[in-house]
């Protein structure tokens, strides 16, 4: 964290999809306080889907930038809202970038969430210090969204790493395909 | 593998265009939160110290409010256990079982915001075993009820330490009542 750039947050459009009010509250509280000042709230799955959906009628403007899920035991709606939203035909809403949080920290909830799409996973308690980070890290660090016929979301490897093994993926690399939504990205990419 | 600027469409909703074939799209979206907020493409966003403060001291409820919310989700669990067990057929009462869940979720979420170590120790155990629980079993029953016995007396009497003799008392208690029925 630095005293170095101060950036307006006035304009983002945040979701916060937590059935528990008490602890989106909390949340909403912390996020004023970074200066998230449009912050639309739903207590249950049916609500968010509508919140996102009207908010792009809405237009650009309006469209919801980001948003923090929990996963909402014991349904674990969270992990549907994620679907939907990663299977979207509308690709604004499809990559909107999410937050998923948890209060439970095992290795499965942690995979599952990993495999929905999400972008960061927090797991509970909110702290402003680890709130910060992870939008920072949507913010600053957007990895690029992968399609394939299993999986929708962002790319679920954070590290680009060598290898020096057998090649074991089934995907050649003549079946990948990059698109560049921004052209500037794509002059620097082939640079 | 091919790239190229995005034309407005999506890669799996068009069955009759050149994607056809391709079986992975690694697409690099425009970053529309740093143009919202005016940040350049190669700046990096963060927050500054002051934000991070000022939000840390926003970050705590009142004494007050946090022990009325305790209090509300403990009686209301504490009241649909009873109901359970008085049930003739909860199988059948689904909505129940699901309701005991959130309860027991809420709780795990209060005792980690509130920093309640102890707390969080027996809500996170009987969070993992009414996963598998049968509510009808006796000795399920018996292992549900001494987390609720050991949760209230942990926040009634305050013990937030994992650690102090008083919790180490409160874990015992519930550690034989599972080796007991298990």
């Amino acid at each position: 964290m630095t005293d170095k750039k101060d950036f307006y947050l006035g304009n983002i459009n945040l979701l916060i999809y937590e059935e528990f009010l008490f602890i989106s509250d909390i949340l909403s509280t912390m996020l004023r306080a970074f200066n998230i000042q449009n912050i639309h709230r739903a207590a249950n799955l049916l609500e968010a889907k509508n919140i996102f959906e009207q908010e792009k009628q809405k237009g650009e403007k309006y469209s919801i930038d980001f948003a923090i899920v929990d996963l909402a035991p014991p349904n674990n709606h969270g992990l549907e809202l994620m679907h939907w939203l990663r299977h979207h035909n509308n690709k604004d809403i499809q990559y909107t970038p999410v937050i998923f949080t948890t209060n439970d920290a095992r290795e499965k909830i942690i995979i599952d969430g990993r495999d929905s799409g999400v972008n960061e996973i927090l797991v509970k308690p909110f702290t402003a210090y680890n709130v910060s980070k992870r939008i920072i890290s949507i913010i600053n660090n957007p990895r690029p969204f992968v399609q394939s016929h299993n999986f929708c979301g962002p790319n679920r490897r954070r590290r680009v790493e060598q290898h020096s093994g057998a090649e074991r993926r089934l995907t050649k690399e003549e079946d990948i395909e990059v698109i560049y939504e921004d052209k500037s990205e794509k002059r620097q990419a082939a640079s | 593998m091919k790239t190229r600027v995005r034309k407005d469409k999506q890669p799996h909703n068009d069955e009759n265009q050149e994607d056809k074939g391709v079986k992975v799209f690694i697409i690099h979206p425009v970053n529309k939160i740093k143009k919202k907020i005016g940040c350049l493409k190669n700046d990096d966003f963060s927050f500054s110290n002051k934000q991070i403060t000022d939000a840390s001291l926003k970050n705590n409820p009142s004494d007050e409010q946090k022990n009325q919310q305790i209090q509300d989700i403990i009686s209301n669990l504490t009241l649909l256990w009873e109901n359970i067990k008085k049930s003739d057929d909860i199988q059948k009462e689904k909505h129940k079982t699901t309701m005991l869940r959130i309860y027991i979720n809420r709780l795990h979420d209060l005792s980690l915001q509130f920093s309640l170590a102890l707390t969080q120790d027996f809500t996170k155990s009987l969070k993992i075993f009414i996963e598998d629980a049968i509510l009808v079993k006796k000795n399920h029953q018996i292992i549900i009820q001494a987390h609720i016995d050991v949760i209230n007396l942990s926040l009634f009497n305050k013990i937030t330490h994992a650690d102090s003799s008083n919790a180490e008392s409160l874990k015992k208690i519930l550690k034989e009542a599972i080796e007991k029925n298990s």
